[in-house]
Protein backbone atom coordinates (compact mmCIF):
# COMPACT_ATOMS: atom_id res chain seq x y z
CA UNK A 1 0.00 0.00 0.00
CA UNK A 2 2.85 2.35 0.70
CA UNK A 3 4.82 1.23 -1.76
CA UNK A 4 1.43 2.46 -4.19
CA UNK A 5 1.27 6.15 -2.49
CA UNK A 6 4.83 6.45 -2.70
CA UNK A 7 4.84 5.53 -6.59
CA UNK A 8 1.64 7.42 -7.34
CA UNK A 9 3.42 10.44 -5.24
CA UNK A 10 6.54 10.20 -7.63
CA UNK A 11 4.17 9.91 -11.21
CA UNK A 12 2.38 13.32 -9.73
CA UNK A 13 5.34 15.31 -8.87
CA UNK A 14 6.85 14.31 -12.01
CA UNK A 15 3.78 14.90 -14.20
CA UNK A 16 3.61 18.47 -12.54
CA UNK A 17 7.24 19.26 -13.19
CA UNK A 18 6.56 18.00 -16.98
CA UNK A 19 2.99 20.76 -17.07
CA UNK A 20 5.22 23.47 -15.05
CA UNK A 21 8.28 22.91 -17.60
CA UNK A 22 6.11 23.34 -20.45
CA UNK A 23 4.25 25.93 -19.52
CA UNK A 24 7.78 28.00 -18.88
CA UNK A 25 8.83 27.14 -22.63
CA UNK A 26 5.22 28.32 -23.91
CA UNK A 27 5.56 31.65 -22.21
CA UNK A 28 9.15 32.06 -23.84
CA UNK A 29 7.64 32.48 -26.97
CA UNK A 30 7.65 36.21 -26.00
CA UNK A 31 10.65 36.67 -24.21
CA UNK A 32 12.41 38.76 -26.72
CA UNK A 33 9.26 40.78 -27.52
CA UNK A 34 8.92 41.72 -24.02
CA UNK A 35 12.88 43.03 -23.89
CA UNK A 36 11.90 44.79 -27.10
CA UNK A 37 8.94 46.12 -25.98
CA UNK A 38 10.25 47.40 -22.78
CA UNK A 39 13.45 49.05 -24.74
CA UNK A 40 10.72 50.46 -26.99
CA UNK A 41 8.98 52.41 -23.45
CA UNK A 42 11.96 53.26 -22.69
CA UNK A 43 13.18 55.43 -25.45
CA UNK A 44 10.18 56.78 -25.74
CA UNK A 45 9.97 58.14 -21.83
CA UNK A 46 13.59 58.61 -21.95
CA UNK A 47 13.56 60.60 -25.39
CA UNK A 48 10.46 62.91 -24.43
CA UNK A 49 11.38 63.22 -20.47
CA UNK A 50 13.40 66.60 -21.69
CA UNK A 51 13.79 67.29 -25.03
CA UNK A 52 15.03 70.63 -24.62
CA UNK A 53 18.10 68.77 -23.00
CA UNK A 54 18.69 66.17 -25.03
CA UNK A 55 18.11 67.88 -28.42
CA UNK A 56 21.60 67.27 -29.45
CA UNK A 57 20.75 63.37 -28.69
CA UNK A 58 17.54 62.79 -29.75
CA UNK A 59 16.55 66.23 -31.92
CA UNK A 60 19.51 67.11 -33.90
CA UNK A 61 17.51 68.70 -36.73
CA UNK A 62 14.92 70.35 -34.57
CA UNK A 63 14.86 73.94 -33.86
CA UNK A 64 15.38 74.37 -30.23
CA UNK A 65 12.90 77.32 -30.36
CA UNK A 66 10.00 75.12 -31.72
CA UNK A 67 11.11 72.96 -28.83
CA UNK A 68 10.94 75.58 -26.28
CA UNK A 69 7.68 77.36 -27.47
CA UNK A 70 5.87 73.90 -28.20
CA UNK A 71 7.00 70.74 -27.00
CA UNK A 72 5.57 69.39 -24.14
CA UNK A 73 7.19 67.46 -21.44
CA UNK A 74 7.43 65.08 -19.96
CA UNK A 75 5.16 62.72 -21.61
CA UNK A 76 3.83 59.90 -19.21
CA UNK A 77 3.41 56.38 -20.68
CA UNK A 78 -0.15 55.91 -21.41
CA UNK A 79 0.01 59.90 -23.29
CA UNK A 80 2.31 58.04 -26.11
CA UNK A 81 -1.33 56.69 -27.26
CA UNK A 82 -2.45 60.45 -28.27
CA UNK A 83 -0.37 60.17 -30.66
CA UNK A 84 1.72 63.85 -32.08
CA UNK A 85 -0.93 65.59 -29.87
CA UNK A 86 1.39 63.77 -26.50
CA UNK A 87 4.11 66.21 -26.79
CA UNK A 88 3.24 68.62 -29.76
CA UNK A 89 1.02 71.87 -28.54
CA UNK A 90 -0.11 72.78 -31.49
CA UNK A 91 -1.34 69.30 -33.25
CA UNK A 92 -2.86 68.65 -29.41
CA UNK A 93 -4.95 71.93 -30.52
CA UNK A 94 -5.62 71.28 -33.64
CA UNK A 95 -6.68 67.67 -32.85
CA UNK A 96 -9.09 69.17 -29.66
CA UNK A 97 -10.67 71.68 -32.40
CA UNK A 98 -11.75 68.18 -34.71
CA UNK A 99 -12.90 66.53 -31.56
CA UNK A 100 -15.46 69.00 -31.31
CA UNK A 101 -17.09 67.36 -34.61
CA UNK A 102 -15.13 64.32 -35.12
CA UNK A 103 -14.89 63.82 -39.29
CA UNK A 104 -15.51 60.29 -38.66
CA UNK A 105 -18.84 59.81 -37.45
CA UNK A 106 -20.77 59.83 -40.23
CA UNK A 107 -18.63 57.08 -41.43
CA UNK A 108 -18.73 55.62 -38.08
CA UNK A 109 -22.64 55.06 -38.41
CA UNK A 110 -22.64 54.25 -41.79
CA UNK A 111 -20.38 51.34 -40.61
CA UNK A 112 -23.04 50.56 -37.56
CA UNK A 113 -25.59 50.01 -40.85
CA UNK A 114 -23.54 47.64 -42.70
CA UNK A 115 -22.50 45.39 -39.22
CA UNK A 116 -26.43 45.61 -38.91
CA UNK A 117 -27.36 44.59 -42.45
CA UNK A 118 -28.01 40.59 -42.66
CA UNK A 119 -25.82 38.98 -45.63
CA UNK A 120 -27.63 37.13 -47.80
CA UNK A 121 -27.72 34.00 -46.11
CA UNK A 122 -29.78 36.44 -43.50
CA UNK A 123 -26.36 36.09 -41.08
CA UNK A 124 -25.06 39.03 -39.55
CA UNK A 125 -20.96 40.14 -38.55
CA UNK A 126 -22.51 39.19 -35.19
CA UNK A 127 -22.79 35.72 -35.93
CA UNK A 128 -19.22 35.14 -36.85
CA UNK A 129 -17.54 37.69 -33.82
CA UNK A 130 -20.63 37.58 -31.48
CA UNK A 131 -19.74 41.35 -30.57
CA UNK A 132 -18.49 44.42 -32.83
CA UNK A 133 -16.74 45.25 -29.73
CA UNK A 134 -13.34 42.53 -30.43
CA UNK A 135 -10.42 44.60 -31.41
CA UNK A 136 -8.55 43.99 -28.27
CA UNK A 137 -8.14 40.61 -29.52
CA UNK A 138 -6.68 41.35 -33.23
CA UNK A 139 -4.49 40.80 -34.67
CA UNK A 140 -3.46 37.34 -33.22
CA UNK A 141 -1.50 34.33 -34.09
CA UNK A 142 -3.57 31.65 -35.98
CA UNK A 143 -1.24 28.35 -34.61
CA UNK A 144 -3.59 25.69 -36.72
CA UNK A 145 -3.12 28.35 -39.78
CA UNK A 146 0.03 29.93 -38.82
CA UNK A 147 -0.12 33.25 -40.20
CA UNK A 148 -0.95 36.38 -38.37
CA UNK A 149 -5.08 37.27 -38.51
CA UNK A 150 -6.05 40.83 -38.60
CA UNK A 151 -9.44 42.58 -38.53
CA UNK A 152 -9.36 43.63 -42.10
CA UNK A 153 -8.99 39.60 -43.09
CA UNK A 154 -11.53 38.77 -40.26
CA UNK A 155 -14.44 40.58 -41.58
CA UNK A 156 -13.62 39.48 -45.70
CA UNK A 157 -13.08 36.02 -44.22
CA UNK A 158 -16.53 36.06 -42.02
CA UNK A 159 -17.90 37.60 -45.44
CA UNK A 160 -16.84 34.82 -47.83
CA UNK A 161 -17.41 32.23 -45.38
CA UNK A 162 -21.34 33.51 -45.47
CA UNK A 163 -21.47 33.36 -49.37
CA UNK A 164 -20.80 37.44 -50.37
CA UNK A 165 -17.62 39.18 -51.93
CA UNK A 166 -14.64 40.45 -49.87
CA UNK A 167 -14.34 44.37 -49.47
CA UNK A 168 -11.35 46.06 -51.26
CA UNK A 169 -9.57 48.27 -49.63
CA UNK A 170 -9.83 51.85 -50.55
CA UNK A 171 -13.79 51.55 -51.09
CA UNK A 172 -14.27 52.69 -47.53
CA UNK A 173 -16.94 49.70 -46.51
CA UNK A 174 -14.63 47.79 -44.69
CA UNK A 175 -13.03 51.21 -42.80
CA UNK A 176 -16.52 51.84 -41.96
CA UNK A 177 -17.32 48.90 -40.59
CA UNK A 178 -13.70 48.58 -38.78
CA UNK A 179 -14.66 52.40 -37.67
CA UNK A 180 -17.66 50.84 -35.85
CA UNK A 181 -15.86 48.00 -34.47
CA UNK A 182 -13.15 50.40 -32.92
CA UNK A 183 -15.70 52.57 -31.33
CA UNK A 184 -17.18 50.25 -29.70
CA UNK A 185 -14.09 48.39 -28.53
CA UNK A 186 -12.69 51.66 -27.09
CA UNK A 187 -10.96 51.76 -23.44
CA UNK A 188 -10.30 47.35 -24.09
CA UNK A 189 -6.64 47.08 -23.52
CA UNK A 190 -4.38 45.92 -26.25
CA UNK A 191 -3.52 42.48 -25.59
CA UNK A 192 -1.16 40.29 -28.28
CA UNK A 193 -0.03 36.99 -27.57
CA UNK A 194 2.93 35.27 -28.94
CA UNK A 195 1.67 31.30 -28.58
CA UNK A 196 4.09 29.27 -30.52
CA UNK A 197 7.78 29.02 -31.90
CA UNK A 198 6.11 30.22 -35.72
CA UNK A 199 4.18 33.16 -34.15
CA UNK A 200 7.90 34.34 -32.58
CA UNK A 201 9.03 33.69 -35.97
CA UNK A 202 6.11 36.05 -37.75
CA UNK A 203 7.11 38.61 -34.94
CA UNK A 204 10.41 38.28 -35.64
CA UNK A 205 9.82 38.60 -39.32
CA UNK A 206 7.17 41.78 -38.69
CA UNK A 207 9.72 43.54 -36.57
CA UNK A 208 12.77 43.14 -39.27
CA UNK A 209 10.23 44.63 -42.10
CA UNK A 210 10.25 47.45 -39.74
CA UNK A 211 13.76 48.69 -39.06
CA UNK A 212 14.97 47.55 -42.43
CA UNK A 213 15.63 49.98 -44.91
CA UNK A 214 13.74 49.67 -48.36
CA UNK A 215 12.96 51.54 -51.71
CA UNK A 216 15.15 54.17 -53.78
CA UNK A 217 15.10 56.62 -50.59
CA UNK A 218 16.91 53.73 -48.89
CA UNK A 219 14.52 54.72 -45.91
CA UNK A 220 12.66 52.20 -42.92
CA UNK A 221 9.43 52.27 -41.07
CA UNK A 222 11.77 53.05 -37.86
CA UNK A 223 13.57 55.19 -39.69
CA UNK A 224 10.70 58.43 -39.32
CA UNK A 225 9.00 56.66 -36.51
CA UNK A 226 11.61 55.34 -33.95
CA UNK A 227 14.96 57.79 -34.47
CA UNK A 228 12.97 60.92 -36.90
CA UNK A 229 9.71 60.59 -34.45
CA UNK A 230 9.34 63.90 -32.92
CA UNK A 231 11.00 65.45 -35.72
CA UNK A 232 9.71 67.57 -38.99
CA UNK A 233 8.63 66.75 -41.28
CA UNK A 234 7.36 69.37 -43.95
CA UNK A 235 5.34 70.83 -42.22
CA UNK A 236 4.48 67.95 -39.80
CA UNK A 237 5.67 66.14 -36.89
CA UNK A 238 6.57 62.36 -37.24
CA UNK A 239 4.47 60.63 -34.56
CA UNK A 240 5.66 57.97 -32.40
CA UNK A 241 6.06 53.87 -32.62
CA UNK A 242 5.00 53.37 -29.13
CA UNK A 243 0.91 53.74 -29.15
CA UNK A 244 0.44 54.38 -32.75
CA UNK A 245 -2.24 51.34 -33.59
CA UNK A 246 -3.96 52.29 -30.60
CA UNK A 247 -6.39 54.71 -32.56
CA UNK A 248 -6.69 52.60 -35.85
CA UNK A 249 -8.69 52.81 -37.95
CA UNK A 250 -8.00 56.96 -38.39
CA UNK A 251 -9.94 59.23 -40.25
CA UNK A 252 -7.05 60.77 -42.34
CA UNK A 253 -7.31 64.41 -43.50
CA UNK A 254 -5.47 64.05 -46.36
CA UNK A 255 -7.61 61.40 -47.96
CA UNK A 256 -11.16 62.74 -46.32
CA UNK A 257 -12.02 58.94 -44.98
CA UNK A 258 -11.51 56.51 -42.98
CA UNK A 259 -8.06 54.44 -43.10
CA UNK A 260 -6.91 51.06 -42.04
CA UNK A 261 -3.35 50.15 -40.57
CA UNK A 262 -2.84 48.06 -43.58
CA UNK A 263 -3.45 50.88 -46.22
CA UNK A 264 -1.33 52.86 -43.90
CA UNK A 265 1.43 50.52 -43.81
CA UNK A 266 1.46 49.99 -47.32
CA UNK A 267 1.27 54.01 -48.04
CA UNK A 268 4.41 53.92 -45.58
CA UNK A 269 6.20 51.18 -47.60
CA UNK A 270 5.58 52.90 -50.89
CA UNK A 271 7.02 55.77 -49.97
CA UNK A 272 10.31 54.38 -48.98
CA UNK A 273 10.48 53.93 -52.84
CA UNK A 274 9.60 50.63 -52.85
CA UNK A 275 6.93 48.58 -54.52
CA UNK A 276 3.87 49.07 -52.72
CA UNK A 277 2.83 45.44 -51.58
CA UNK A 278 -0.38 44.23 -50.78
CA UNK A 279 -2.67 45.29 -48.12
CA UNK A 280 -3.24 41.73 -45.95
CA UNK A 281 -0.08 40.62 -47.73
CA UNK A 282 2.00 38.50 -45.11
CA UNK A 283 4.70 41.31 -44.69
CA UNK A 284 2.03 43.91 -43.65
CA UNK A 285 0.54 41.60 -41.13
CA UNK A 286 3.40 40.91 -39.51
CA UNK A 287 4.54 44.35 -38.86
CA UNK A 288 0.92 45.20 -38.19
CA UNK A 289 1.70 42.23 -35.40
CA UNK A 290 4.97 43.54 -33.47
CA UNK A 291 3.45 47.06 -33.65
CA UNK A 292 0.25 45.93 -31.44
CA UNK A 293 2.68 44.33 -29.40
CA UNK A 294 4.85 47.04 -28.58
CA UNK A 295 1.80 48.70 -27.50
CA UNK A 296 0.56 45.66 -25.30
CA UNK A 297 -0.90 47.52 -22.32
CA UNK A 298 -2.26 50.61 -24.08
CA UNK A 299 -5.94 51.31 -24.22
CA UNK A 300 -7.81 50.98 -27.83
CA UNK A 301 -8.88 54.72 -28.67
CA UNK A 302 -9.67 54.10 -32.39
CA UNK A 303 -11.54 55.77 -34.49
CA UNK A 304 -9.49 59.17 -34.38
CA UNK A 305 -8.31 62.19 -36.63
CA UNK A 306 -4.91 62.70 -37.96
CA UNK A 307 -3.41 64.26 -40.55
CA UNK B 1 -11.87 115.21 -113.82
CA UNK B 2 -10.55 113.41 -115.95
CA UNK B 3 -7.53 112.71 -113.63
CA UNK B 4 -9.68 111.93 -110.52
CA UNK B 5 -11.39 108.64 -112.93
CA UNK B 6 -8.27 107.51 -114.10
CA UNK B 7 -6.85 107.48 -110.40
CA UNK B 8 -9.79 105.93 -108.91
CA UNK B 9 -9.60 103.64 -112.09
CA UNK B 10 -6.63 102.44 -110.86
CA UNK B 11 -7.21 101.94 -107.21
CA UNK B 12 -9.81 99.60 -108.18
CA UNK B 13 -7.52 97.87 -110.55
CA UNK B 14 -4.92 97.97 -107.88
CA UNK B 15 -7.59 96.24 -105.18
CA UNK B 16 -9.28 93.86 -107.52
CA UNK B 17 -5.24 92.38 -108.18
CA UNK B 18 -3.97 92.45 -105.03
CA UNK B 19 -6.83 90.57 -103.47
CA UNK B 20 -6.99 88.54 -106.31
CA UNK B 21 -3.00 87.67 -106.00
CA UNK B 22 -3.70 87.32 -101.81
CA UNK B 23 -6.11 84.78 -102.44
CA UNK B 24 -4.36 82.55 -105.01
CA UNK B 25 -1.28 82.69 -102.38
CA UNK B 26 -2.84 81.53 -99.29
CA UNK B 27 -3.89 77.80 -100.23
CA UNK B 28 -0.38 77.20 -100.84
CA UNK B 29 0.84 78.40 -97.43
CA UNK B 30 -1.78 76.21 -95.80
CA UNK B 31 -0.22 73.61 -98.24
CA UNK B 32 3.06 74.23 -96.46
CA UNK B 33 1.95 74.51 -93.07
CA UNK B 34 0.06 71.16 -93.55
CA UNK B 35 3.17 69.24 -94.67
CA UNK B 36 5.52 70.80 -91.79
CA UNK B 37 2.64 69.04 -89.40
CA UNK B 38 3.38 65.80 -90.78
CA UNK B 39 7.02 66.39 -90.62
CA UNK B 40 6.53 66.85 -86.85
CA UNK B 41 4.09 63.71 -86.11
CA UNK B 42 5.95 61.31 -88.02
CA UNK B 43 9.58 62.55 -87.56
CA UNK B 44 12.27 59.52 -88.68
CA UNK B 45 14.78 58.29 -86.25
CA UNK B 46 17.92 58.81 -86.30
CA UNK B 47 20.26 55.62 -86.83
CA UNK B 48 20.49 53.37 -83.88
CA UNK B 49 23.39 52.68 -82.39
CA UNK B 50 22.04 49.21 -80.56
CA UNK B 51 19.79 46.96 -82.74
CA UNK B 52 17.05 45.06 -82.05
CA UNK B 53 18.62 42.18 -80.64
CA UNK B 54 20.46 44.19 -77.72
CA UNK B 55 17.55 45.25 -77.05
CA UNK B 56 15.53 42.39 -76.55
CA UNK B 57 18.22 40.55 -74.16
CA UNK B 58 18.87 43.58 -72.07
CA UNK B 59 15.18 43.58 -71.64
CA UNK B 60 14.72 39.86 -71.01
CA UNK B 61 17.96 40.48 -68.52
CA UNK B 62 15.98 43.37 -66.87
CA UNK B 63 12.93 41.37 -66.36
CA UNK B 64 14.71 38.56 -65.11
CA UNK B 65 16.53 40.79 -62.39
CA UNK B 66 13.32 42.63 -61.22
CA UNK B 67 11.43 39.43 -61.13
CA UNK B 68 14.38 38.19 -58.93
CA UNK B 69 13.86 41.50 -56.93
CA UNK B 70 10.00 41.07 -56.35
CA UNK B 71 10.85 37.45 -54.58
CA UNK B 72 13.00 38.99 -52.52
CA UNK B 73 10.37 41.69 -51.78
CA UNK B 74 12.85 44.68 -52.27
CA UNK B 75 11.81 45.74 -55.89
CA UNK B 76 11.22 49.24 -56.26
CA UNK B 77 8.42 51.17 -57.00
CA UNK B 78 8.64 52.39 -60.78
CA UNK B 79 11.09 49.54 -62.11
CA UNK B 80 8.38 48.23 -63.87
CA UNK B 81 7.81 51.35 -65.38
CA UNK B 82 10.89 51.28 -66.91
CA UNK B 83 10.16 48.31 -68.54
CA UNK B 84 7.25 48.92 -69.84
CA UNK B 85 8.54 52.20 -71.39
CA UNK B 86 11.32 50.15 -72.64
CA UNK B 87 9.22 47.77 -74.43
CA UNK B 88 6.94 51.04 -75.79
CA UNK B 89 10.13 52.10 -77.19
CA UNK B 90 11.40 48.98 -78.87
CA UNK B 91 7.66 48.32 -80.57
CA UNK B 92 8.14 52.11 -82.18
CA UNK B 93 11.92 51.07 -83.04
CA UNK B 94 13.74 53.76 -80.88
CA UNK B 95 16.31 51.16 -79.93
CA UNK B 96 19.00 53.72 -78.11
CA UNK B 97 16.15 54.73 -76.01
CA UNK B 98 14.54 51.22 -74.88
CA UNK B 99 18.27 49.99 -74.58
CA UNK B 100 18.83 53.09 -71.91
CA UNK B 101 15.66 51.84 -69.97
CA UNK B 102 16.01 48.43 -69.64
CA UNK B 103 19.71 49.04 -68.82
CA UNK B 104 17.97 51.44 -66.02
CA UNK B 105 15.54 48.74 -64.93
CA UNK B 106 18.59 46.43 -64.70
CA UNK B 107 20.40 48.82 -62.72
CA UNK B 108 17.29 49.48 -60.27
CA UNK B 109 16.69 45.83 -59.66
CA UNK B 110 20.53 45.02 -58.99
CA UNK B 111 20.89 48.12 -56.59
CA UNK B 112 17.89 46.82 -54.60
CA UNK B 113 18.76 43.38 -54.34
CA UNK B 114 22.33 44.89 -53.07
CA UNK B 115 20.79 47.11 -50.83
CA UNK B 116 18.78 44.92 -49.05
CA UNK B 117 21.60 42.68 -48.74
CA UNK B 118 23.36 45.54 -46.59
CA UNK B 119 20.33 46.39 -44.79
CA UNK B 120 20.18 42.35 -43.52
CA UNK B 121 22.88 43.08 -41.22
CA UNK B 122 22.63 46.96 -40.44
CA UNK B 123 18.45 46.88 -39.57
CA UNK B 124 19.66 46.20 -35.48
CA UNK B 125 21.33 49.39 -35.45
CA UNK B 126 18.07 51.27 -35.89
CA UNK B 127 16.55 49.69 -32.83
CA UNK B 128 15.60 51.22 -29.93
CA UNK B 129 18.22 48.69 -27.48
CA UNK B 130 20.96 49.95 -30.18
CA UNK B 131 20.56 53.61 -29.45
CA UNK B 132 20.28 53.33 -25.94
CA UNK B 133 23.04 51.17 -25.94
CA UNK B 134 20.87 48.13 -24.31
CA UNK B 135 22.43 44.34 -24.62
CA UNK B 136 19.67 41.89 -25.88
Amino acid sequence: MLKMVFKSAIITALSLNLALAAKEKKEQFNKQAEKDRIAMQKYYLLKFSDPLKKSAHFFPYVDTEDIRKNYIFPVKLEDFAKGVAAWYKPTRDQLAEFAEMPPYLLAVEEGEALWKKPFANGKTYNDCFGSPAVLDKYPYFDTQRNEVITIDQAVNECRVANGEKPYTYGKEDLEKIIGYMAMQSRGKKINVKIPSKEAAEAYERGKKNFYKQRGYFYLSCAECHVEGSGASIRAEKLSTTLGAVTHFPVYRIKNERLLTLQERLAGCWEDTGALRPKEASNELKEIEYFLYYMSNGFKLDGPDTRK
Amino acid sequence: MQKIFFSSLALIAFIFFGCSTKEDTKPAAVETKKESKTAETKPTLPPQKATEAEVKKALADAEAKYEEAKKQKVAWRYTHKRIADAKNAMSKGEYDKALKLAQEAYYESDQAIIQSQEAELTWKNATPQAILGIKD
